[in-house]
């Protein structure tokens, strides 16, 4: 039981690490390189995505703000001035992207319904949704689950992107 | 030369005009549509003005209306007959059988791609669309 719980971790890094290697080369034009290192960051922007069937998975991606403007400036091909919009729906991309490769990797084991991906902003003052978006009074925010699978990859020189994947439950 | 883009992303929609416009569509004019909806109007407007798009490009998991549903509307009510279609998605499996909608020349570009590979896949399209 025990080495299969293992052989099934063991897994599921090698499909983060290669969903992310290849994302980040192919749209960011970066190598990929793994972080033992969180290094935070006072407000982040989280974005999740859902995959619900037979076997549900969650994919999440988290950066400090700062990274988001890395991500969109590599996007985009150029350096600019982004507004917040567009640098959560760059993140939010990143997380399309990854969570796409993910599923891939992963076949007919996890369910083919995507979510949008959902992407709010974290702080000390606590989450709130993205700019510009409207939400219920009972809206409670995507989270992944403490016990998901966690990877740290460095954005540049400076900053840190933080890559969660549970598989099964998700509510 | 009229080209649709169809994503619930903006800088997914900035890239792929960026592609279009390095893979040839320099002078074309291209719409964006947030949606599946968004871009039945975009459609409709601009058949009602004569118009209409040469190539459209849509994702496939949008809001409102996703991209399998846009061309199904397309083709129950008779629009953009003929025109080629090309799904940039990062769900390589998803759309359903999206395929089956297109009456018109049908590809797919999954994400993430590389300028090069977008290129390779748009260039034909567009250099068979301007020479008919």
């Amino acid at each position: 039981m025990a080495k299969r719980w293992e052989d099934g971790l063991r897994e599921q890094v090698l499909v983060m690490d290669s969903a992310v290697a290849e994302v980040f080369e192919q749209m960011l034009w970066q190598t990929c390189r793994v972080s033992k290192v969180d290094t935070g960051g006072a407000e982040r922007i989280r974005a999740c995505i859902t995959l619900r069937g037979a076997q549900s998975a969650r994919c999440c991606v988290e950066l400090p703000i700062t990274a988001g403007d890395q991500v969109a400036d590599a996007l985009l091909g150029s350096e600019g001035d982004w507004d917040d919009e567009l640098i959560e729906d760059a993140v939010g991309e990143l997380c399309n992207m990854i969570t796409g490769r993910v599923k891939s990797r992963l076949g007919a084991r996890v369910g083919s319904g995507n979510s949008l991906p959902e992407v709010v902003r974290v702080s000390g003052g606590g989450i709130r949704p993205r700019s510009g978006s409207f939400v219920g009074l009972g809206w409670k925010p995507v989270q992944p689950a403490e016990d998901a699978t966690r990877r740290l990859y460095w954005i540049g020189e400076c900053c840190t992107l933080a890559v969660s994947l549970e598989l099964e439950d998700v509510a | 030369m009229n080209i649709l883009v169809v994503d619930d992303s903006l800088v997914m929609r900035m890239i792929v005009e960026k592609g279009l416009r390095q893979a040839g569509a320099q002078r074309c004019r291209i719409t964006h549509a947030a949606n599946g909806l968004d871009g039945l109007c975009k459609i409709e407007q601009s058949e009602a003005k004569g118009e209409g798009f040469d190539l459209i490009l849509t994702d496939i998991h949008m809001p409102v209306m996703d991209g399998t549903q846009l061309l199904a509307e397309m083709r129950q009510r008779g629009m953009a007959r003929g025109v080629p279609v090309v799904v940039i998605t990062a769900d390589e499996t998803g759309g359903g059988d999206i395929e089956g909608f297109c009456d018109a020349e049908f590809s797919r570009l999954t994400k993430p791609f590389t300028m090069e590979e977008m290129q390779a896949t748009l260039s034909p399209l567009l250099h068979e669309v301007a020479h008919g």
